[in-house]
């Protein structure tokens, strides 16, 4: 850009419009030092972020293509191997790789449908690019597109039936942790009700939060401070009462001396 | 009045327009390009008095948030039309 253009004093005219116009504040944000150059400076910068973002992006979504592309080959193989199909062969890149889809495209079986289907199409492109001439050419392909549809579905169904078990498993924890927290707090209301809470959560903080079980659920942070303070408070009371109770029974005959002497004194 | 400032803006651009396609060097067009920065900022004026008129029961916080909101798109506007002009330029050379 020109330099002419570049000191055009924007920010000043647009300050100087608004005091005209009785913006006393005048325009937020935009100080009267503001040139031209620096707007466009920073519309640069704010394209170039976004160019970035982009192209992030886009890696992202081609790990996720290729990923999916090395499960419907190997599943393509497979299928193929069991029908002892005599076919042509399709050659997948690169070994497949067993872990699971990332995290975030579990669950999202549409998404995962949608390049399911784009990965199909372009198999079946390359099947027919590939077709020998010597090959019955609509038996090869129409084989290889029932392959691949018995591949994509195999895939899918495989994928729905992970995140189901995960979703359970989810689930049951959640309803085991809710069904002990009813049990404690709804019996923590009578007398009776306090001790057998106590004892439930001395289980869940010794069992789960000291030795970290994965079948006792932990306690919260205020459950377990809760816990300590209660569990400090009755050893004192405990403490106290022996003390008494040793005092009461006076089996040496000196206690209620002791105690008196130590009064008076 | 906002009709009479968008009328401003057109003409501006309209006279900017002109001078670009008869080929007028950049100290002819300066003055023709702070005129169109001046007509977009009448209409930014209006627009954030508009805003805060429009919106008396929002807080501070979300009024001040609409109006840089405004002022962004005001500041896009302008870098567009410097865009506009230097692209020109360019081509001319």
């Amino acid at each position: 850009m020109s330099d002419i253009l570049k000191h055009i004093p924007v920010g000043y005219i647009a300050n100087q419009v608004a005091h005209q116009m009785g913006l006393a504040e005048g325009i937020p944000g935009l100080r009267s030092t503001t040139t031209l150059g620096d707007i466009m400076e920073q519309y640069q910068q704010a394209k170039l972020s976004a160019n970035y973002i982009r192209g992030k992006i886009g890696e992202k979504k081609n790990k996720v293509r290729d990923r999916v592309d090395r499960r419907l080959a190997r599943e393509f193989e497979k299928n193929k191997t069991q029908s002892s199909s005599t076919s042509r062969t399709y050659s997948p890149t690169g070994s497949y790789n067993p872990s699971p889809l990332p995290k975030q495209y579990q669950g999202g079986a549409s998404d995962f449908n949608r390049l399911a289907d784009q990965q199909a199409k372009q198999s079946s492109q390359y099947l027919a690019d590939q077709q020998n001439d010597d090959d019955p050419a609509s038996f090869n392909q129409n084989k290889a597109k029932r392959d691949l549809n018995s591949a994509k579905k195999e895939a899918t169904d495989k994928f729905k039936k992970e995140a189901q078990e995960l979703l359970m498993k989810t689930a049951e924890k959640i309803a085991k942790k809710l069904g002990l927290r009813t049990v404690s707090l709804s019996s923590g209301s009578t007398g009776v009700g306090l001790i057998v809470t106590f004892i439930i959560w001395s289980g869940q903080a010794i069992l789960g939060n000291l030795m970290g079980s994965k079948i006792v659920p932990k306690l919260d942070w205020w459950e377990f401070i809760l816990w300590l303070v209660v569990g400090l408070a009755l050893l004192g009371i405990l403490i106290l009462a022996s003390a008494l109770l040793v005092l009461i029974s006076d089996p040496v005959g000196v206690g209620w001396d002791a105690l008196s002497n130590w009064i008076s004194s | 009045m906002l009709n009479d400032v968008e009328e401003k803006i057109d003409s501006s651009v309209e006279a900017l327009e002109l001078a670009l396609s008869e080929n007028k060097s950049l100290e002819m067009i300066k003055p023709l390009f702070e005129n169109l920065v001046e007509a977009l900022s009448r209409k930014l004026v209006l627009n954030l008095n508009k805003i805060k008129d429009d919106n008396i029961d929002l807080s501070e916080e979300k009024m001040a948030v609409m109006q840089a909101e405004e002022v962004e798109r005001y500041k896009e506007t302008v870098a567009y039309f410097a865009h506009y002009v230097d692209k020109n330029f360019n081509d001319r050379s």
